[in-house]
């Protein structure tokens, strides 16, 4: 009954509280606390604005500093709005299992691609892989002395292992803002995103620490390009230093194949570039009937042919026309020629040789 | 996402799956001879073995490509459900509230007049200069968030609104294309591949009912 009988919309919103209710959806993080600003605080403002700003606006010149709005945004909801984004990208449910955590500090990643431009990473923007080569600048602001490890993994990279990470940047133990006086478990390496494989997440990850840490069995030997020793997994590495490091700041960039990734692979991993195809799922068929209702015998049977009979006959007929010595001519006026020899023709070879013609169907190549 | 495993009744069949290619053989001979780089560590990747197959696990990437089918068993119901990304635009008597949603229904992007960040920079809050710069705040996080074309309705601009026309024009100048792409289908070919990975006549599975997480 419809008064009884869930929607869809409820249908499915049922089906993802089971689904979040499974996981292991904890809040990993430090709490979320935005500051308060005060009803009195924010009328007082608006109060100011209507005097100051009532001239500009008449003349239609309002124009707001977009940065300050970014800057005033972190203590409000900005935070959420990150969270979010991340949980769209699959973020934490791809390196955290799950786990979540709202973004304590501004982490501000960006690369030099002159000496005066920079390309900054925010949150899912779309980089070259070119522009990724040298060390970026990591900027996030301290307050007293702590530390901090940095780490830049790639989920989506793995030639092996598909739930496996490459690790492309560790720094730890790093005093305060300044990343050179880290320690460098990980040498950085340039994103090689395969051809063909379309667009891999690259996730820069800052981890508070409580005190200073042993990572003796995270150190891999300085400038690696094996690609086994860079294999990776948050989940356990993080798993093991838990007790004393709480992650505190994310960034994630987006970056697909480009000539530089050829660059890595020939000159610093040493290995060929592989790429890749894309694959379409298996089209359904179901179960051939002897005697099809209402349905063309001729499409019918060559649905069902198997694949490998119908690229011989193309083949045949390709090389009907096909000499070793003479080149290849195409014929003139082909659609002319096809309505003259298909006169008096049964129909289904008609629209076969009209298929022909026009290099359609198995015929297209 | 994984292929094939029961993960949760959320899943989708179409991951973004690749095959290996064959490899430019003569070419890397070629680079080699060339190259005379000093950081080459000629040993550690000599032995590692390419798997043949690979899935991209980052979800957005084949709607990057217009390769993932849309929602499209919803013709007769308004509002469509066909997108991946659709802008809402929606001016009240109180504020101005731009969003923008994946199919799935999740919010990816949002700004609103009301907030506190845009509304101490604004004369008021529901005028046309508030949706002059909420679009410039819109484009500028869609941008950051890597949004390359949205869906938009304009059935949903009742009125002719000055408002909305405002700020899908921030958008395109900060260059989000308004209207998404056709979704690239292969086309049929007759046969079936008997040797290979067949679907005839399996049974209808669950992974057949397609709900886009």
């Amino acid at each position: 009954m419809p008064e009884l009988a869930r929607t869809f919309e409820q249908r499915l919103a049922d089906m993802k509280l089971t689904e979040q209710s499974k996981a292991n959806n904890v809040n990993i993080g430090f709490p979320l606390t935005n500051t308060a600003i005060t009803q009195s605080q924010k009328r007082a403002v608006i109060r100011k604005n209507k005097q100051e700003l009532l001239a500009l606006v008449q003349d239609g010149e309002l124009m707001i500093d977009l940065d300050e709005v970014d800057a005033a945004s972190w203590d409000t909801n900005k935070r959420e709005h990150l969270h979010r984004l991340a949980v769209h990208y699959g973020v934490f449910r791809d390196l955290f299992g799950g786990a979540f955590f709202y973004p304590q500090v501004d982490l501000e990643v960006s690369y030099d691609i002159s000496e005066e431009d920079e390309v900054p990473v925010f949150h899912g923007n779309l980089i070259e892989p070119s522009q990724t080569s040298r060390v970026p600048n990591v900027h996030y602001e301290v307050d007293g002395d702590s530390l901090w490890t940095l780490l830049m993994t790639a989920p989506d990279s793995h030639l092996q292992d598909n739930n496996a990470e490459y690790l492309h940047w560790l720094v730890a133990n790093i005093p305060g803002n300044d990343i050179s006086k880290g320690e460098q478990l990980c040498d950085y390496l340039q994103v090689f995103p395969v051809k063909g494989t379309g667009f891999h997440r690259y996730v820069f990850i800052l981890f508070k620490q409580e005190q200073q840490i042993d990572f003796r069995d995270d150190r891999l030997s300085p400038n690696t390009c094996s690609l086994k020793e860079r294999t990776f997994n948050t989940f356990n590495f993080y798993e093991r230093h838990q007790d004393h490091m709480t992650p505190a700041g994310f960034c994630f960039f987006q970056s697909e194949h480009d000539e530089s990734v050829r660059d890595v692979f020939w000159n610093k991993l040493d290995m060929k570039e592989p790429s890749f195809e894309f694959v379409f799922p298996v089209p359904y068929h179901p179960i051939q009937k002897k005697f099809p209702h209402k349905k063309p015998f001729n499409l019918y049977l060559d649905r069902y042919r198997d694949i490998k009979d119908i690229n011989e006959e193309v083949l045949q007929e390709k090389l009907k026309t096909v000499h070793p010595f003479k080149p290849s001519t195409d014929p003139k006026y082909p659609l002319y020629r096809l309505q003259l020899e298909n006169r008096g023709l049964p129909s289904w070879l008609k629209k076969k040789r009209r298929n022909a013609t026009h290099k359609v169907m198995q015929w297209e190549d | 996402m994984s292929q094939g495993k029961l993960l949760s009744l959320i899943s989708s069949p179409f991951t973004c799956l690749c095959r290996n290619q064959a490899k430019g053989q003569h070419l890397t001979l070629l680079n080699r001879s060339l190259s005379f780089s000093s950081s080459r560590c000629s040993e550690d990747n000599k032995d590692y073995e390419i798997n043949p197959e690979f899935i991209n696990r980052n979800d957005r990437c084949l709607e990057y490509k217009n390769l993932l089918p849309r929602r499209k068993g919803w013709q007769y119901q308004r509002p469509t459900k066909e997108f991946y990304y659709r802008l809402t635009i929606n001016p009240t008597a109180a504020k101005i509230e731009a969003i923008l949603e994946h199919s799935s229904g999740r919010k990816v992007v949002s700004a609103s007049s009301a907030e506190w960040a845009i509304r101490q920079f604004l004369y008021s809050g529901r005028d046309l200069s508030a949706a002059v710069n909420l679009g410039r705040v819109f484009a500028e996080r869609c941008l950051k968030a890597g949004i390359v074309s949205a869906f938009y309705d304009p059935n949903t601009d009742v009125h002719g609104s000055e408002k909305v026309k405002v700020i899908l024009k921030a958008l395109e100048e900060a260059g989000i294309q308004i209207g998404e792409d056709e979704v690239f289908e292969k086309k049929f070919r007759p046969g079936i591949n008997y040797d290979g990975k067949n679907r005839l006549g399996e049974g209808k599975r669950p992974d057949d009912v397609q709900i886009i997480q």
